[in-house]
């Protein structure tokens, strides 16, 4: 599993397709590559047209790779089918058939009182979302070849909304107590938590917003009990090195006022952004970023500089 | 403090100013703000969780739930409503729920914990309220609300419908009447449905248990003094949005995907049944032409950062371009704002930001704002 997360706008759905890209040009495949919820554009940037589609469609362009989008809808009725089926043990559900269990879910969850209940109900709409990509984790594998996936990347939402679907799937552990919602939110929760399954890659941009949304979100996702994180700082932009021959401020302005302050404003960007990044670096112990993707100012969705980047600094 | 008098007409003329998180929406708000009070107007600008260093260039040391003066102009003055959404929905609670001893068990509920975090839309349910407080109070003649950033542009304001779905009348009779009457048997599920699909109840039941469904009723019952705040909420705040005289302003860099979001932004206001948007405001603009000649720029910063900043520049310009093109589909007008230092960010440079959108906004022929 690999959860990449961070602050709206800092660029998790390139990330996410560029790692899933990276590991597909390594042969790692079959992989798959999911968005949860949200507006990301993860799929959009593999080139998949149709992408909101739930089941897992193959990316064309690139070998081995899948992509799904999540949505609670069918994710609900999935989960709610598995929990049928972990039921089973269960002698009320034990003489079900399948076709029998389909009718079931078809008859519980159309019914209108239950459906709004399930609409507001807490916590189960993000341990139905989890327990999808928990379920493709485990047991989910590539169409045609039958494949187990031998890596799930899922594009997760932002800071407060990625805290808030693991918090409530923990929650769902506490607060049940017991039983087969219980049972299903323990197993989500494990397989998040185990380091030898799950990376969490943290990105932000060079910028004092998204850095401290990074340690929030660090601290908060480390609450739950999740592996360290890894930080990956996307956007970076080279320093800027005055050279012996610059001119004056005066002659600068004298030249061109507006590109003067432009160039006043990358000096202070720059020596802000060193400032910042050093502090971040001190107050996680941490050497450097996992990974430092340059800033492309792109007008094209060309994610290839960044999947070597990825491949070079973020997989073993 | 009264909650929301919603027989009171509001008089005060609302800026709802939108766009996603990171483009400089609060700032764009505070120098609106500023540049207002200096013509005299009586302005308040209401934010969520602001970034410290801009309630620095304001002068305000810490956040807090009431107004705060930033500056005063003859007549004419700020104020700053600087709201901290961790507390938000405990307020909420604290407010509406008199009796200490239920308003403690309700914040002690485990539940209660899980839809803080799941239901979203606190923020924004706690700054339409604050909105609608400070525009009947009398005191303002401009509301400026920096939207909390969300997934979509109008979730602060159906905040408080969202939030009421989960207090919804007619779910929460179910509970109510089961909590009321324990000694019967079978849970209020199997009850409703005994007549109807009495055994696909009974299966879903066993899923979520008795435990979950008995802290859920009084979860329920217990916070109902809330609803009524909600549902008045609601129906002042949809009132108010789609007055003639709202402005909208929507936020946005000139990059890719920031004028993408824009656009979806600026379609949904109108699919929401509101006017187009009055303003675009592009945040961090670099010069519109380029320089001629970059050696003095090279020996400035260096070569690999000119060679950056150039090519963010003719990136601009094509994204720019993307811009007017599609525009008028959700939008008047747009204006520019350059970049700004942001360690220098004061009430000067924030006043004079505010009032160049205000002047470039008036080149346009509109009158967007003038005084009762």
């Amino acid at each position: 599993m690999h959860i990449v997360t961070g602050k709206g706008g800092v660029g998790k759905s390139t990330v996410s397709a560029s790692l899933a890209r990276a590991l597909a040009e390594r042969g790692e495949g079959p992989i798959l590559l999911i968005e949860v919820q949200g507006s990301g554009r993860s799929l959009e940037l593999l080139g998949l047209e149709d992408h909101f589609r739930y089941e897992a469609q193959a990316v064309s362009n690139l070998d081995n790779v899948w992509a799904s989008r999540i949505l609670p809808n069918p994710a609900f009725r999935q989960y709610f089918s598995l929990l049928l089926a972990m039921g089973q043990q269960d002698s009320t559900f034990a003489q079900l058939t399948s076709s029998l269990r389909e009718r079931l879910v078809d008859t519980v969850l159309e019914n209108k009182v239950v459906s709004a209940f399930v609409d507001v109900c807490p916590g189960l709409e993000p341990a139905a979302l989890l327990g999808k990509v928990h379920w493709e984790a485990t047991e989910g594998m590539a169409p045609e070849t039958k494949r187990p996936w031998r890596h799930v990347v899922m594009d997760a939402p932002s800071t407060g909304h990625c805290l808030m679907l693991f918090r409530s799937t923990q929650a769902l552990v506490e607060v049940f107590g017991s039983g087969i919602v219980f049972k299903q939110a323990s197993e989500i929760m494990s397989l998040m938590r185990d380091p030898l399954a799950t990376r969490l890659y943290i990105l932000s941009t060079p910028e004092e917003l998204p850095l401290k949304e990074a340690s929030d979100l660090s601290a908060g996702l480390a609450s739950i009990g999740l592996p360290p994180a890894r930080f990956v700082l996307n956007r970076v932009r080279p320093p800027t090195q005055q050279s012996n021959g610059a001119l004056s401020a005066a002659e600068l302005d004298a030249w061109n006022p507006e590109w003067a302050r432009e160039a006043r404003l990358e000096i202070e960007r720059s020596s802000e952004e060193s400032a910042l990044l050093g502090e971040f670096l001190k107050t996680h112990a941490i050497k450097d970023f996992s990974a430092r993707i340059p800033e492309l100012f792109s007008l094209h969705d060309d994610i290839a500089p960044i999947a070597s980047v990825c491949s070079k600094e973020l997989l073993p | 403090m009264s909650d929301v008098d919603t027989t009171r007409k509001i008089d005060s003329q609302l800026v709802l100013v939108l766009g996603s998180g990171g483009v400089g929406k609060t700032s764009s708000s505070a120098a609106l703000g500023l540049a207002l009070s200096e013509r005299g107007l009586r302005t308040a600008v209401i934010t969520i969780d602001p970034a410290k260093r801009l309630a620095q260039a304001l002068g305000l040391e810490s956040l807090s739930n009431e107004p705060q003066r930033v500056v005063t102009h003859g007549a004419g003055y700020l104020d700053a409503l600087w709201l901290d959404s961790r507390t938000a929905f405990t307020d909420l609670v604290r407010r509406h729920v008199k009796n200490e001893t239920l308003a403690n068990r309700v914040l002690k509920n485990r539940l209660f914990n899980i839809i803080q975090e799941q239901l979203g839309g606190i923020e924004e349910y706690l700054s339409v309220e604050r909105l609608l407080r400070l525009g009947g109070s009398g005191d303002y003649d401009v509301c400026v609300l920096d939207t909390p950033p969300s997934r979509h542009a109008l979730d602060f304001i159906e905040s408080p419908r969202h939030l009421l779905k989960f207090f919804d009348d007619s779910i929460l009779k179910i509970f109510l009447k089961d909590d009321e009457s324990p000694q019967s048997s079978g849970g209020f599920f199997s009850k409703i449905f005994r007549s109807t699909k009495g055994q696909a109840i009974e299966i879903f039941k066993k899923f979520l248990g008795n435990r979950f469904m008995g802290e859920l009723s009084s979860l329920l019952a217990e916070s109902r003094p809330v609803h009524q705040a909600l549902r008045d909420t609601a129906r002042g705040a949809e009132e108010w949005v789609r007055q003639d005289n709202t402005r909208i302003l929507l936020v946005t860099l000139p990059e890719q995907y920031p004028i993408a979001e824009a656009h979806l932004l600026g379609k949904e206001i109108l699919a929401y049944g509101m006017h187009k948007a009055d303003l675009v405001v592009l945040n961090r603009c670099l010069p519109e032409e380029a320089p001629s000649n970059t050696e003095p720029l090279t020996a400035a910063i260096g070569e690999a950062a000119t060679q950056a900043l150039l090519k963010q520049h003719a990136s601009q310009n094509e994204n720019v371009a993307q811009l007017g093109a599609q525009l008028h589909d959700y939008a008047r007008n747009w204006v520019r704002v350059p970049r700004h230092s942001s360690s220098q960010l004061d009430l000067t440079t924030l006043t004079s930001i505010g009032k160049d959108i205000l002047r470039q906004w008036e080149q346009t022929g509109q009158t967007p704002f003038s005084k009762n």
